[in-house]
């Protein structure tokens, strides 16, 4: 992943360099360059964290953990042993998943309260307290308008830890760009 | 004033550009520029997201190059067979939507190209 993010990272300041030079070559300062070059790219980091999450929402893990969720969830409300249900029902919710996936970004966020849910209704049905669930279920499963709202949270949250330093060095990026271009 | 191209319009402007030839990020966007002389802004860094997803889907492959004037390495994007085989089939789905439009507004702003229905 770190791999693949150093890449993204490495073609988007080639991209940068190349779009300063040609400011520069139209005669601005490279200073005004940087500037101009930023603000046709707009936001770097945005971009960047598009990327990343594009990546992890299409990992083979995150497509099990969908498929897993929808087809626990479904059999756990017409079944009476849904966590085996579930593994066998898997096998059609793994293509669900990723057709659902393709179809709207947003929707993994929205199946990650359904798997929560999921989760919970295995262990608790296998510790033999199934009737505890049902309210589980049942607010995860309200909790969805709310999907949205945590997908936001949980991006922010992720890219705090992710982007600690990116601030410092997109600033010292800028400020390299202007001094190789200076001389 | 220039409008900023919508993102669900870049993959079949990046497609175009590189139906003419492979190309790296910044080429395609310079081309975009070209191409649209101005009657479009788009944002570079929209660019990326767009060549990913087509990237995903199997229409476009890319590698990395080292470049002959020794700069840093690039990413150049190529069209794969089914990526011109898709080109071709968004490009005749715009021309009809162009089309379509173009017979709808008939003479509305006295510039009609089609005659109206």
């Amino acid at each position: 992943m770190n791999q693949r993010f150093d890449e993204d990272r490495a073609e988007l300041e080639a991209h940068l360099a190349e779009r300063v030079r040609a400011y520069v070559e139209l005669g601005e300062t490279p200073e005004q360059a940087a500037l101009s070059a930023y603000e046709k790219f707009g936001d770097i980091r945005s971009e960047l964290r598009k990327l990343l999450w594009r990546r992890r929402l299409r990992s083979p893990f995150a497509t099990a953990c969908v498929g897993f969720a929808v087809s626990a969830t479904m059999m756990s409300l017409v079944s009476e042993s849904p966590f085996q249900m579930a593994l066998v029902f898997n096998l059609l919710g793994f293509p669900a998943g990723r057709w659902l996936r393709k179809q709207k970004k947003q929707v993994s966020f929205f199946l990650l309260g359904i798997f929560l849910s999921a989760i919970l209704h295995s262990l608790l049905y296998l510790c033999g307290k199934i009737s505890i669930s049902i309210p589980i279920i049942v607010f995860f499963h309200l909790m969805i308008p709310y999907a949205s709202w945590f997908g936001t949270w949980t991006k922010e949250w992720e890219s705090s830890l992710l982007w600690k330093n990116w601030i410092e060095r997109e600033e010292g990026m800028r400020y390299e760009i202007a001094k190789r271009l200076r001389y | 004033m220039a409008r900023e191209l919508p993102r669900n319009d870049i993959p079949i402007f990046i497609l175009a550009v590189l139906e003419a030839g492979d190309a790296h990020g910044y080429a395609i966007a310079r081309e975009i520029d070209r191409r649209c002389d101005g009657g479009v802004v788009l944002r570079d860094g929209a660019l990326y997201p767009a060549l990913r997803a087509l990237e995903d889907d199997g229409l476009v492959a890319s590698e990395w190059q080292t470049a002959d004037s020794g700069g840093p390495p690039r990413r150049v994007y190529r069209l794969t067979d089914e990526g011109k085989l898709e080109a071709a089939r968004r490009a005749a789905l715009w021309r009809g939507y162009a089309k379509n439009v173009e017979r709808i507004l008939g003479n509305l702003g006295g510039a009609s190209h089609e005659p109206a229905l």
